[in-house]
């Protein structure tokens, strides 16, 4: 059968959303341990770009809690677990052998809580998303699943990269790449989105950024 | 075997991985937790499973044909084989269901039969599950995963293979297909079976749905896409009978689809297993399964019940009475390991006490002696204990009558506890038929 | 007395949002029976979708329909020409479950004892002229002394009681509506060992849908009317019939929506 039903489809795309916000955030803070070890890290900024409530005492309770505090509702690990939640509803499409890197991720973001170097532990999670991309890009047959979920993802890095005005000299590559896996999917764009990324440069400034950023979240409606 | 056991850490890092759990609600918040397993299997030895196995095709074949009558001749209630009441007042008779004849006349297609093991060596059924059995995922998924771990254990001892359950699934789901797709249809996330119904949508090739992705329209159930709505031809429901349908039982559910039973009674879906077959699962309706062998197959009961008594008969209204020190009292009202009560462990008053409920609502009761069944050997933190254990064994009725070769064994975590049930603690076995 | 009834039976229900994906089932369409033949009948539904037509176990029809669209109101109306005349019923045999305790007409220990009293009574057999008292009587007879019983201890009284309401939980008050007299008397002809059924319908005169009991007694049912204590004879016509009111709703319906629903309904039956 090769339709999908509107809550598996929606499944889909967050599912895409949540593991890239996963990994790419969990790069994006990588260097910041090495950081901390000689200086400060300005997490009220990351906060603030991120729109989310900064409840943290200092920077070892922001590494701390933002990455593992399953109680925090914008924590990684709440990530984590959406991620793994979407996942565990796609069994039949995606696959248990493909959903069991998921599993690995998230028993991964435990083990890194454990952990008083959690650094290495962090970096098998982002070895198990590797994992996990490349087996749902390899195991699952159907075209369009495959890259409803890679279109999911390009619009969540996108997005992180816009809104912590990281990586800003890719954003046009990143539009391309977008672009041409959703022509291979039955997702329906918006028609004002569309117009705004194909004509897109490199954003020079924070009007740019901004533009391009609600172009970017506003493209599908799921 | 003991390249087994030395495998122990790896099959539960493999289980975990898999996300082998179920879960549970405690205390009103619903927790998932792994489902501990046991790598030391149940083995049976084939000759002695091919009298199980024709013990439970014929019960199992028996028990259909009794659904069948219930809701239509009710040949068997005339005949006096069964006592009126018994039908009428069991919780699991559904008059909404009167007159409706499934497709292919299948009721039970997935019937989960509970047996255990005396230590005289016999087999002894103790219930009959024909409603959503759940438990195949789990010992479907540990030989799989035990495979993996230890080949050498399975290149030495000859193993039914048991890894053809979604095969099988498929296959009866198929067989009653009107026309359309397959789906399993779930509660939800929060079910406790969840790992189980995602697993067997996978291994069976469907589709797995909750009650937002299904509608019914012109007596006809569809899956809801983003494009074209699909027919479906089978669903294996995973939804209670009272909720299945806010339109025809329980109006307040939401987990429901409106009209199914619209849909089914005017046979454009099968719907697997049937609604109404709980009257033939109810505790009270047991004592009388060998009497329906007989009744419909001229056969003698191949498998036995455990000795049961009945208090709704006076003699056995007396036995009950003067024995129950001794006696498992069961309330037939009663599912998943509640309701059951072993009359040794009640001080005086309390036996006093159960006395007089039996005796005012007899019918509401059943008494059976306690099996002294055999203790299988678990790891616990590496030493190996004796703990009791039952089997659930999974009979899947389509084109014919099939024993899935293999069963869920359930242990019960605690030395003293004779309940083996997954909702209250404990853990499960992989069941090996083992060839000589 | 065999007469010909004219029927109309309107419903609008009135949804304070709007609604959408209504599916709905309908059991307002009389079954055609010797003693009850429909001779022409209407139904028409808005908003409607697709429609189907079915049986349910109790032998009603059943209108199933599916409205996807938001809409603010849904209403149905009935109408109609039936000839009824009791002496035209056929003997049947009542259907077992119709003896049996259903999910609203459970025996309470209250109802066990009011029961009891009624059998007890030593004044009702001199009543009905039945010497032996009430355990000589027929079905029948045994019914009516029930059913004049319940309309005795019930104050018709609306809004106190709902569709939910057991008959158990009405008779403690002693207050309801004509649903909450049929339960009772069902559960109390049971008791007293004969079938019984709810009827949901419609008698002549102008204002609501009504409900009374059918009981069984050598293979015919009789109308019994507790709410007003007397036979439900041919001024009365039968929508449907349930082992009580869970099981034939006249109109049951789930949608997608928050909003809270108000009902209004005229029925008009003349002869």
């Amino acid at each position: 059968m090769d339709s999908l039903s509107v809550s598996k489809l929606n499944r889909l795309y967050w599912l895409g959303r949540y593991y890239e916000r996963l990994s790419t955030t969990l790069s994006y803070l990588w260097d910041w341990y090495d950081v901390m070890i000689d200086g400060e890290i300005d997490y009220p900024d990351f906060c603030r770009k991120l729109s989310i409530d900064c409840c943290y005492k200092d920077d070892k309770d922001f590494m701390h809690n933002y990455v593992f505090d399953k109680n925090n509702p914008d924590s990684l690990r709440t990530v984590a677990d959406a991620m793994l939640g979407n996942g565990m509803v796609l069994r039949e499409i995606i696959g248990s052998r493909t959903l069991a890197y998921l599993e690995l991720a998230v028993m991964g973001m435990k083990s890194a809580e454990e952990s008083d170097s959690p650094t290495l532990p962090l970096q098998r999670v982002i070895d198990f998303i590797m994992a996990f991309r490349g087996s749902y890009d390899d195991m699952i047959d159907d075209e369009n699943v495959r890259n409803i979920i890679k279109c999911a993802a390009g619009v969540e890095r996108l997005s992180l990269y816009l809104r912590l005005g990281w990586h800003l000299d890719s954003v046009k590559s990143e539009i391309g790449k977008l672009m041409k896996r959703m022509n291979r999917t039955s997702l329906q764009p918006s028609h004002t989105s569309l117009q705004v990324l194909l004509s897109a440069k490199n954003p020079e400034t924070p009007e740019e950024r901004k533009k391009l950023l609600d172009a970017a979240e506003n493209l599908f409606v799921v | 075997m003991k390249t087994l056991l030395a495998h122990t850490k790896e099959i539960n890092e493999q289980l975990a991985r898999y996300g082998v759990k179920f879960g549970i609600y405690k205390d009103g918040t619903f927790n998932e937790r792994l489902f501990p397993f046991d790598p030391v299997p149940r083995q049976i030895p084939e000759k002695d499973y091919e009298v199980l196995e024709k013990g439970l095709i014929q019960r199992v074949t028996a028990l259909n044909k009794f659904i069948y009558d219930i809701y239509h001749d009710k040949k068997i209630v005339r005949d006096g084989v069964v006592p009126e009441e018994f039908v009428y007042r069991s919780p699991g008779y559904l008059a909404q269901c009167e007159g409706i004849t499934p497709s292919k006349d299948v009721y039970s297609h997935i019937s989960g039969i509970d047996l255990v093991e005396g230590k005289d060596n016999e087999w002894y059924i103790l219930e009959d599950n024909l409603r959503i059995p759940s438990g195949a995922s789990y010992p479907l998924i540990a030989r799989t995963l035990c495979r993996r771990c230890s080949p050498e254990t399975f290149k030495r001892y000859r193993v039914r293979d048991n890894r053809n359950y979604g095969a099988l699934l498929k296959r009866t789901m198929d067989y009653v297909n009107t026309g359309g797709i397959n789906v399993i249809f779930t509660p939800g996330r929060y079910n406790a079976a969840y790992f189980e119904h995602s697993y067997l949508a996978e291994q069976a090739g469907a589709v797995l749905a909750e009650s937002n992705d299904l509608f019914v329209e012109n007596q006809t159930l569809y899956y809801r896409t983003s494009r074209d709505p699909v027919k479906v031809g089978a669903v294996y429901r995973r939804v209670s009978d009272e909720y299945m349908d806010p339109l025809c039982f329980e109006p307040s559910s939401l987990i429901g689809i409106p009209n199914l039973m619209d849909a089914y009674r005017a046979g454009n879906v099968a719907v697997m297993n049937a609604p109404g077959n709980g009257v033939a699962d109810d505790k009270g309706i047991y004592y009388f399964v060998p009497k329906m062998v007989k009744y419909y197959l001229g056969e003698d009961a191949i498998l036995k019940n455990a000795p049961t008594y009945l208090p709704y008969y006076e003699e056995d209204r007396k036995y009950t009475l003067d024995n129950i020190h001794r006696l498992v009292i069961k309330d037939v009202a009663e599912a998943g390991g509640y309701g059951v009560v072993f009359g040794e462990n009640l001080t005086q008053e309390q036996r006093e006490d159960l006395k007089n409920t039996i005796l005012n609502a007899p019918r509401r009761f059943i008494a059976q002696e306690v099996i002294d069944f055999k203790d299988l050997p678990i790891l616990d933190n590496g030493e190996t204990v004796e703990r009791k254990a039952d089997l659930r064994a999974f009979v899947l009725s389509g084109e014919n009558v099939q024993v899935w070769p293999s069963g869920l064994t359930r242990f019960s975590r605690n030395p003293d506890s004779f309940v083996v049930n997954s909702s209250q603690g404990g853990g499960f076995k992989d069941t090996w038929i083992v060839c000589q | 007395m065999r007469r010909e009834l004219s029927f109309y039976f309107d419903t609008v229900l009135n949804f304070s949002g709007s609604v959408t994906e209504h599916n709905f089932l309908l059991r307002c369409i009389p079954a055609d029976a010797p003693e009850q033949s429909i001779l022409s009948y209407t139904l028409t539904v808005y908003p409607d979708g697709a429609a189907s037509l079915g049986r349910d176990s109790f032998g009603n029809v059943v209108r199933a329909g599916r409205v996807v669209e938001a809409h603010d109101s849904f209403r149905y109306t009935l109408q109609g020409m039936a000839y009824r005349d009791d002496s035209l019923r056929v003997p049947e045999e009542a259907a077992p479950f119709y003896r049996y305790a259903s999910p609203l007409t459970q025996v309470t220990p209250e109802l066990e004892t009011f029961y009891e009293s009624v059998v007890k009574d030593e004044d009702c057999g001199a009543v009905q002229g039945a010497p032996g008292g009430f355990s000589a009587m027929n079905a029948l007879e045994k019914a009516q002394i029930l059913c004049a019983k319940v309309n005795e201890h019930f104050t018709y009284t609306p809004g106190e009681t709902n569709v939910m309401t057991t008959a158990g939980e009405a008779f403690v008050t002693g207050k309801g509506v004509c649903q909450d007299y049929a339960h009772v008397l069902i559960t109390l002809c049971r008791m007293a060992g004969m079938p019984a059924r709810y009827v949901s319908g419609l008698f002549v005169g102008e204002g609501a849908s009504h409900a009374w009991t059918e009981i069984w007694m050598d293979g015919l049912w009789y109308g019994i009317d507790p709410t007003h204590n007397c036979p439900a004879d041919e001024k009365y016509l039968k929508l449907c019939i349930g082992r009580d009111y869970s099981d034939c709703p006249l109109e049951r319906g789930v949608f997608s929506g928050w909003a809270e629903q108000t009902q209004k309904v005229f029925t008009k039956v003349t002869d």
